[in-house]
């Protein structure tokens, strides 16, 4: 258990008889970036604040490093850095009062550690200007800054690419893998933009309606053994019986021009050699690789039919 | 030690946040301006020189305190809900600093200001009156210092618990506009009702906090709003009051979950 970092525990909110976060269980190991997935209203700030402390938990635990936050906050709290929502910092101080500000709240932090973020996120040119004259990106930035002054094992950023442009996403991107990945950091970030949980996460945990519908490894999620194949044939009502006798798993269906299946990668040289041998003609087969987003709205939707 | 030096930089933070606002230099301007006019106006008016020395200024000007206070009470009833306001909350309540901690060092900067400012009347009235009216030729015909210290002393009293009773609302009302609206409703509403209560003799009236904020009807020979009350008395009301301003902030600002 040495090298994990954060444990939630049948993890539950509930607002009058409303169950907003129900028992969430899931483990961040060490330098693992997390992602959690979900539609709006899913629960994804609810955890979040939750893990951090501003809302209380009707039941279950958040444990970072071995301390419970609901217990030992302040030791809990040492070992986090976040951005809950828009990165609202003080609007009437500079960028540099504010970091002045949240390292006088953490005891031991040099001034040169100041120094050493605002350089990490590119602010060396506007530090002492006020934060009310700051782009959205940039207090996104200044953001991220008093997030990490205290070198935290766990950084809990809700919807982190938010109101960035495209070069500001890319290089937070880079920047957040890059810490997991040389200083060890665990990295929790929220989202509903798929695409980009596909670039950044290691894993992803799948919410709707307060409720983890699923955890998994993004390489599976991406392309996992469900692949569809179409083959164009030139009898395509012959080819689904040929296959669905063969392959009836497969769950072959008429349509885009031929016969899809659903199948292993490996299988579809047998498939090929079974349509020959039925002397169907076969004029391409193309296989189509499913995004994130496409499991994704499987899963959801599966979960809102139930 | 440790916790009180992690004490310590919180308040400067509030500090920080005080002082690095414009607003507030307007404030402590506003009085300064104030007492040079006052004394400006009384010296071309008073051509006789009658109204007396700088002590006798002072004693004046020492109602230009009520002033002070309007502006400690904006200060109190914004120093909490005004995070909330700002959003900066989520950032502020997730350091290792205990809520109890965060809300005394904001308790902590307001008094100071309140003190501060205070301090800054009474010394820049007791400049202006130097200047303007001259030392007093002898002793014993107007007021003393000791008078001007003593209705500081009494209202300070008085303007501690009124500035808790809007720092209990900034931590009850997330919105800082409500908490200062309602501080400074109440506040002037309070001595109207009070007015009209003592006339038509209610005497559970005395149990209300405005009726014993003014300790000084005890010692300056004026009679208590309603006969029976005593010294003893006012002096227990205001610490009750106090006590539940305290416990009010410190439950909600606690317990309170930050959403939204």
């Amino acid at each position: 258990m040495a090298n994990v970092t954060v444990q939630i525990r049948n993890l539950t909110k509930k607002i009058g008889n409303r169950t907003i976060v129900d028992r969430l269980t899931f483990d961040v190991p060490k330098g693992e970036v997390f992602g959690l997935l979900g539609p709006n209203g899913a629960g994804k700030t609810t955890t979040i604040r939750m893990m951090v402390g501003l809302i209380s938990i009707t039941e279950g635990e958040v444990i970072i490093e071995g301390y419970n936050v609901a217990k030992q906050f302040e030791r809990a709290i040492a070992r986090v850095g976040a951005i809950v929502e828009n990165p609202e910092l003080y609007k009437f101080l500079s960028g540099y009062e504010n970091l002045i500000h949240f390292a006088r709240m953490i005891p031991g932090i040099p001034k040169q550690r100041i120094d050493e973020v605002v350089s990490l996120v590119k602010l060396e040119n506007r530090i002492h200007d006020k934060v009310k004259t700051y782009s959205l990106g940039m207090r996104q930035r200044l953001g991220v800054a008093q997030a990490i002054l205290h070198r935290p094992s766990v950084l809990i950023l809700d919807e982190p690419t938010n109101g960035l442009d495209p070069e500001g996403i890319r290089e937070m991107r880079d920047y957040l893998r890059h810490l997991a990945r040389t200083e060890g950091t665990s990295v929790i970030v929220s989202s509903h933009l798929l695409s980009e949980m596909e670039l950044m996460c290691d894993r992803v945990a799948v919410l709707q309606n307060g409720k983890l519908i699923d955890v998994r490894p993004i390489r599976d999620m991406a392309r996992e053994n469900e692949t569809t194949v179409v083959f164009e044939v030139d009898r395509p009502e012959e080819a689904r019986a040929v296959l669905s006798a063969a392959a009836p798993e497969s769950n072959p269906s008429l349509g885009d021009g031929g016969v899809a299946v659903v199948t292993n990668r490996d299988r579809i040289p047998s498939l090929i050699r079974l349509l020959v041998e039925a002397q169907i003609g076969i004029y391409s087969v193309r296989t189509v690789t499913k995004s994130l987003e496409d499991h994704f709205l499987e899963v959801t939707r599966g979960g809102r039919i139930v | 030690m440790d916790a009180l030096s992690n004490l310590l930089q919180l308040i400067r933070n509030e500090n920080m946040k005080i002082y690095r606002r414009p607003r507030t230099w307007l404030m402590m301007f506003i009085v300064v301006a104030i007492v040079l006019t006052l004394a400006v106006a009384l010296k071309t008016l008073d051509q006789n020189m009658e109204f007396g020395d700088a002590i006798a200024f002072m004693n004046f000007a020492g109602n230009l305190s009520f002033l002070a206070f309007l502006f400690a009470v904006v200060i109190a009833a914004e120093i909490v809900a005004g995070e909330f306001t700002w959003g900066t909350i989520k950032l502020l309540l997730i350091r290792p600093a205990s809520r109890s901690k965060i809300l005394l060092s904001k308790y902590v900067a307001v008094l100071m200001f309140l003190l501060g400012i205070l301090v800054l009347l009474f010394f820049v009235s007791f400049a202006t009156g130097l200047v303007v009216f001259g030392l007093p030729d002898e002793p014993g015909n107007g007021p003393r210092m000791s008078d001007v210290l003593q209705q500081y002393g009494f209202r300070l009293i008085d303007y501690v618990v009124n500035v808790t009773f809007a720092f209990m609302l900034s931590a009850v009302f997330r919105s800082s506009n409500l908490a200062i609206g309602l501080s400074f409703t109440i506040m002037f509403l309070s001595s109207t009702v009070m007015t009209i209560l003592i006339q038509l003799k209610y005497g559970w009236a005395k149990y209300i906090l405005y009726a014993n904020t003014d300790l000084s009807i005890y010692f300056n020979g004026r009679k208590p709003p309603f006969p029976d009350m005593t010294l003893g008395f006012s002096v227990t009301m205001i610490v009750l009051y106090y006590i539940a301003f305290m416990a009010i902030a410190w439950i909600t600002f606690r317990k309170r979950d930050v959403a939204g």
